[in-house]
Formats: structure tokens, sequence, C-alpha cells
């Protein structure tokens, strides 16, 4: 039995902390006792101390499911920040080479970050199954029941795995899940209701003002965001669905708003987006485009403002990307700006990645004309064939789970719609028992947000002139000078 | 600048070139084909130039210039027209094109580029006694070089000797290039740039931006390479990644075959086909000044074919006209490459 003492004196050395966040604490005294877990904390209370600091009572290995490449790749960046060196993320962009030694060392790694693909490839499993995984953790496991059926069929496979490799613990970790998810998140993970320690704080961030706002149309659109980033208190985060999108809008910014503006997705080397990351962490960008590639390891505390050019496909991922505001607890805002025509295109984005009956039905006639086809829908097909689905099978359930992600996403129109307090409509739509007090700092269901007496505004003092040395002479000084 | 015209200098008034040989060298393709077709084309050194070139974005620049009429095609291949000659003759004035860029002189020079960049971090923050950072996003082993090249160095004196280095390099290019390749520095509370903002800030296009990063690592190495005594630092950081051009697996076959092994053997020894290792040593003499040709063409084998082909140019040689000799494919290419390497 580790003792309270030992964790505080893990916490105050590895991590700088006195104190822990809500929830933390609890988790991880429940994952040191061998606990099987499942937590809800909200976005913005350090999820991933919950398994970094177990990482250093327990003598076995911590292995880490992780949903996307980026996260990954921050959650690694954050260990070797703290000086933590035996890290190794299996990721999909490890050359051969690497890959090979590093899973030659593979016992001398603490913390190993998989994405659920590389946990199903048979010799990484072959190396899970002999290594001493004292705690397996699946970060953002709504993605198990949002993904799980359709892009990633790989997290299917986490049960398996989780039985192969038996750790002492396992614990599920996400900041939104309905209780229909939860129930799912359980089930696909083998964990029993009754055996597992449900640790759910509230989803609600109270210092997160809620706006939202309809507008005539792109044109329209552009305009106010362009006013918003104008008056907003910054720095401040803009989601976008589109990469295109994002790019086209951050040369809006540099025109109209300020030059410490940059975008960031998906599409970028990873040392832009590395360089991105660094001068938004240091205040050198005020503004980031983003698509939903970014934030999810984003450790900034003081974002003022996040604002969603495009509807989020659902209540979960709008809940997520909000909650990279404010997490130094002071007041903040999110803005949904959205046009008539937001839905349509949100609802073809969400069901155009799900093969349609047409292509099933190709698909299964004659499978081997698309042995050679890099397309996500046909991974799917080809991944439920080889587990024994026949066509009509795979109709319903695709046809099933179109029906589903429209209706996660009607329910973003419900929540632009309601007549009621907004904040409440998720706390509702998550099954929080929480009970708003809605006042003129929640959400602007009555009147529109007053940003002088939230203190949001952005002082017109501040020049907007700080950039980097332009001639490679005083780049170079400024390298190599020590003002310290 | 329209990007499109960068196609121009690949192409030619008199020689027909198949864009797609070009394409794949550009790429980094290594196959023989390509390869030969490089030698041919007088285009080797541009191996390797653009690696994530989207093959639809070539193909639609070629089809922008041969609708302008600055491109012919004939069946598989492309030449440029008089009106394309002078297109590139106005371009190649205003254009920046790589000069010292040498394919498969640096063949790692992504790799060292990288590194240059790390170790200069690690020392800005070493200096600033600053343990705490984010270190640069490079590979597994790229990481473990730097840190090697590290613990060589005297620690009191790394950042002044490397500082120096950094002047006598960035000196040595033109102010803007210089400018532009130092927003990537990156060190104690200096962050760097993206491709994006360096190319903003120069006012170039990604793919001009893109061949002057190119450029500017392959300037470096060919003058830290050739003056190794003024850098001591950063040639003993590119020393681990310096190999000759041939790919590994050529390499080892040849230095087996020096060794006095046989094709045969080699083959069963490394459970490599012949065929491969024949790929390997035409490689070897596409890539290297000094192939020893003689060894693999007797002169019995040489007067064969130099009966069947001594009075045709070199690029119209066709391996069917030796049906009856007895002779293989390998022996045509390698006398092929020997006269094409000799008369140019
Ligand atoms: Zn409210």
């Amino acid at each position: 039995m580790v003792e309270a003492a030992q964790i505080k004196q893990v916490l105050q050395q590895r991590f700088g902390y006195t104190a822990f966040k809500p929830g933390q604490a609890e988790v991880i005294r429940a994952v040191l006792a061998g606990q099987d877990t499942f937590a809800i904390l909200p976005t913005g209370t350090g999820k991933s101390l919950c398994y970094q600091l177990p990482g250093y009572l327990l003598s076995g290995q911590v292995v880490v499911i992780s949903p996307l490449l980026s996260l990954m790749q921050d959650q690694v960046a954050q260990l070797h920040y703290l000086g933590e060196k035996r890290v190794l993320a299996l990721t999909s962009t490890l050359d051969a080479t690497t890959r090979r030694s590093s899973l030659a060392h593979f016992s001398q790694y603490k913390f190993i970050f998989l994405s659920p693909e590389m946990a199903n490839q048979a010799p990484i499993r072959q190396q899970l199954r002999q290594a001493q995984v004292d705690l397996l953790v699946v970060d953002e496991a709504h993605c198990i029941s949002q993904w799980g059926v359709d892009f990633r069929p790989d997290y299917l496979g986490l049960k398996s795995l989780r039985a192969a490799i038996t750790p002492k613990a396992t614990l599920a970790l996400t900041a939104t899940a309905t209780k229909r998810v939860q129930a799912d998140i359980l089930a696909k993970l083998g964990l029993s209701a009754t055996d597992t320690k449900q640790i759910v704080h509230s989803v609600d961030r109270r210092n997160i003002y809620l706006a939202t706002e309809a507008v005539a149309d792109d044109t329209a659109k552009d305009q106010r965001l362009i006013e918003l980033c104008q008056q907003l208190k910054q720095p401040g985060i803009i989601y976008f669905s589109s990469r295109q999108k994002a790019e086209e809008i951050t040369q809006l910014l540099q025109q109209k708003v300020t030059a410490r503006v940059a975008f960031y997705h998906g599409g970028m080397a990873s040392q832009d987006r590395f360089a991105v990351q660094q001068q938004f962490m240091h205040g050198k960008l005020m503004i980031i485009c983003a698509t939903n590639a970014f934030g999810m390891g984003i450790n900034k505390a003081d974002v003022r403002f996040v604002i969603h050019y495009h509807l989020p496909s659902n209540l979960e991922s709008y809940l997520q990307e909000i909650g990279r505001a404010g997490r130094d607890g002071q007041q903040s805002i999110a803005y949904l700006l959205y046009a008539p025509r937001d839905f349509q295109l949100q609802a073809n984005l969400v069901t155009n990645t799900l093969p349609d009956a047409a292509l099933i039905k190709q698909y299964f006639a004659q499978p081997q004309r698309f042995a050679n086809a890099a397309i996500p829908e046909i991974d799917l097909l080809k991944f439920y064939r080889q587990h024994g689905q026949d066509a009509a099978t795979l109709q319903h359930l695709f046809a099933k789970r179109r029906d589903e992600k429209l209706l996660a996403l009607r329910s973003m129109l419900a929540f632009l719609q309601t007549p009621g307090c907004k904040r409440q409509f998720i706390l509702n739509y998550f099954t929080d028992p929480t009970k708003v007090t809605h006042d003129a700092t929640c959400c602007n269901t009555t009147t529109p947000p007053d940003l002088a007496a939230l203190d949001l505004y952005r002082p017109t003092t501040i020049a907007d002139t700080e950039s980097q040395q332009q001639n490679w002479q005083e780049r170079l000084a400024a390298v190599f000078t020590t003002t310290t | 600048m329209e990007d499109q015209l960068y196609l121009l200098y690949l192409f030619d008034q008199k020689q027909w070139r198949r864009p797609l040989a070009i394409q794949a060298l550009l790429k980094g393709k290594r196959t023989v084909s390509n390869l030969y077709a490089g030698l041919d084309y007088d285009l080797l050194p541009l191996y390797q130039l653009l690696p994530h070139l989207p093959a639809e974005k070539f193909q639609q620049a070629l089809n922008q210039l041969l609708t302008a009429g600055l491109l012919e095609q004939a069946a598989r291949a492309v030449r440029l027209t008089a009106t394309g000659v002078a297109a590139k003759a106005r371009w190649q004035t205003a254009a920046i094109l790589p000069v010292n860029y040498s394919g498969f002189e640096f063949q790692h020079s992504r790799e060292f580029s990288d590194s240059l960049f790390l170790a200069t971090q690690a020392v800005s923050e070493l200096q600033a006694h600053n343990r705490r950072y984010f270190p640069l996003e490079v590979s597994a082993a790229t990481q473990y070089h730097v840190k090697q090249w590290l613990y060589q160095q005297d620690i009191s004196l790394v950042a002044e000797r490397l500082q120096h280095e950094w002047e006598l390099l960035l000196g040595a290019l033109p102010q803007q290039q210089a400018d532009y390749y130092s927003q990537f520095l990156l060190g104690y509370q200096v962050q760097r740039a993206t491709t994006n903002q360096a190319d903003q800030l120069a006012g170039w296009s990604p793919l001009t931006g893109e061949l002057v990063r190119q450029e500017v690592s392959h300037h470096f190495l060919r003058l830290l390479t050739t003056q190794a005594a003024r850098f001591p630092l950063l040639a003993a950081l590119w020393q681990p990644l310096a190999s000759g051009p041939l790919s590994q697996s050529a390499a080892q076959t040849l230095a087996m075959l020096q060794q006095g092994w046989s094709l045969e053997v080699i083959s069963q020894r490394r459970r490599v086909k012949v065929n491969t290792l024949k790929e390997h040593l035409l490689e070897a003499a596409i890539l290297l000044a000094d192939f020893p040709f003689a060894t693999y063409l007797s002169t019995s084998v040489r007067q064969t074919l130099a009966l069947t082909f001594d009075q045709q140019p070199v690029d119209q040689w066709r391996f069917d006209q030796l049906a009856d000799s007895g002779l293989d494919f390998f022996e045509f290419r390698l006398y092929q490459i020997e006269r094409r390497k000799q008369h140019g």
C-alpha cells in the first residue's frame, strides 16, 4: 500500500506541484491500489498526471493507448520536459530501424504510448504480453465509443489486449461521456460496472462564458470573427473543420487584426506544428486557427477565448475544445458562430466517411478488386470482412452508425436553439446532476455577453509589435545571448 | 514567380526526357532506370531534392507548360520548345535555383539540418542553465546522435565556438538566404518560425522556400566538408552522417566484391538474388567516379557490344539488338553507362 506522504513527495519533487486538482488524488490512490478505474474529469484539470504520477510508484510499466498522433507527441514532449527519458511512442511515423531498436529495448521504458492500431500488431502484442504492465491507460476513452465503430475498428481489439497483458489496473480517462457512452466504454474494455471504481466530476467549467451567435452567411461570419478577434482579450483559439478554411482565415486575420496569428492542422510537418505550439506557449502568437488536431495536449493556462467557426460534430467535441480556455480559472469565453448552411455542411462531413450501401455491395461482390485501394472506407470494410461479417450486417451497422452521428450532430443544433440556459443544457445532456444558477456571467440565452463586465475586452493600449528578429545577425545573437 | 516554371529547368531543347523518371529522381526513388535517366539527362545531383513532391502537382505543372506551348510531348517524353527555351532564359535570372545542392554527395542532409538545429537549441539552453524545455521534434536516431556530439564538447566553450561557426556559415550566404534560414533557429527564449511564416517574411512561395532550405543546408555541407578545419564542431556533427553516394545495401555488395567474394557466394550469404546484386553494381557504375568497368566487361564482350552499337548514339541503343549474342541486360546496361560517362 502506497502511503499518502509518498504520493505527495512525488507530486512535489517530480512535478513541482504542492496540491492536487479535484479528482486527481482519488484516481491516483485507486490505480495504485490495483483498482480498475474509470475517471471523468473536466478538461483542463491535468488528466495526464493521473497516470504519470503512479508510474513513479509502480515497479512495472505504464502503457497508454492514445487516439491521436499529435496528442501522443504532446504527451511525450511533456514527459521529456519533466526530465523523464524512459518514454517510448510507438507511432506509424517511426522508421524501421528506430522501431526495431525500440522493441529490442522495450523493457527499459517506463511510459509507452501507442495508437490502438499499433497495439493490435502481432509483434507489439507479443512484447506487451511479455512485459510487466502495471497500469494500462486508455486516454480520451470516449473515442472508443465515438470512433470504435467507424474510423477506428482497432479500438475493438482493446478488450483482448487487456486480457492478454493482464495489467494490475486499467484506467479509462475522459473529459466527457454521456451515461450511454460510459456504459459502452466499460463494455468495450471488458470492465464490469460493479468492480470498476467510477470517479466522475462535473463537466461544468463555470469560468467559461458560453455564447452562440447566428450569422446570415459566411461573409457575415468572417466580419463578425474579425470584430471578435479585435475586441476579445487574447490569447485565443479558433476551431475549423477544414484545413483550407483555417489557412484562409489566418490570412484574413493577418490583414485585419494582427500579425501574430498562425494556422495549425494535421497536414503540416511535425516541426512546423512544434513551432506553432512553442510560439503560442511563449506568447509570440496570440491567435491560432486550428483543426481539432490542435490542443489535446496543450498546457497553456491563459487562453481567454475559443471560437468555433464551424459547427462541432457533437457536444462532446464542443466541450473538449472550449475546455482549452481558462485553465487558470480566470474568466474566459466560448463563442460559437453559425450560419444556416453549417448544419448541412457538417452533416456531410460526419457521414461521408462511412461506406454507403452501394460500396458495401460492390466490395463484398469482388473484394479482390479493392486489394490496393488506400481508402479508409475500404480498410474499414476489409477489417469487418476479415472478422467474419457479411454485407447485410454491415449495411445495417453503418446505417445505424450514420443515424447515430446525425443524432449527435442534432444535439449541437438543440444546444444552439435551446430557449433555456445553455450550461444547464450541456449538464443535462451528460446527466450531470449539477444545478446551474444562470446569471449574466453564464451564457447568452437571455442577454448578449457584456464583455466589459466580464473583463474580457482587449486593452487598446497593447501594442501589436513584438515580432521575430528578422536578420540573421540579430537572431543568432538572441540564441547565444543569456539574459538570465 | 510561377512555381510551374521551375520545371523548365529540368528539360532540354534537344534531348527528349521522361517526366516520370525525373519526378522519381526528385523524390529520391533509387532504381537503376531512374538513376540511368538522371545520368543521361545530367540531372543526377537533383536526387531527393523534393522528397514530398505530390505526383499530381508535378503532373499539373507539366500540363500547364504543355498547354502554354513551353514544352512539347512525344510518347512518354518531353522537351523544351523554342518558346520554352526563351522563357527559361528569362526566368533563370530571377529564380533561386539550387547551385550547391548535391543529392548523392550529401544523402543525409535532412538528418544533418535536424541535428544542427537541435544541437544549437541544446547549447543555447545549456548556456542559459535551463533544463526544462521542449526539444525540437526529431527522430530518435538524430536525438541520440546530437547527445553523443554534445558529450564530446568542452561545455565551457561550446556556445562561443558554435556561434562562431554559425557566423561563418551564414556570413557565406546571400543575405536574403541567411535571414531566411536563421528564422528556423531556436533556443533559450527563442522560438523557431514555421516554414509558412519564414516564406511569408521572404516573400517566397512554399516551393521556393523548400528549395532554398535544401540549397542552404547543402551549401553549409559543402563549406564544412571542404574547409573542415574552420568548422571543427559542425564537421564532427556531420561526420557520422557522411556516407558515399551508394545505398547501404549496394555499398555492402561492393565491399564484399572487393574482398574477393563472387556474386553467387554473396547471393547465398546475404539471401539476395544475383539480379539484385547486379543492380547494385549498375548503381555503383552510375554513381562512382572510379567504377572498375573492366572487371565486369571482358575484352570479348566489349568487342561484341562495340560492333553492335558504336555507330549509334547512346540513347538509341536497344537491348533487343543483342538478341543472338548471348549477352545479358547487365552487360548491355553497364557498357551503356560506361560510354555515356565517357562521351557525355
Ligand atoms: Zn446560463
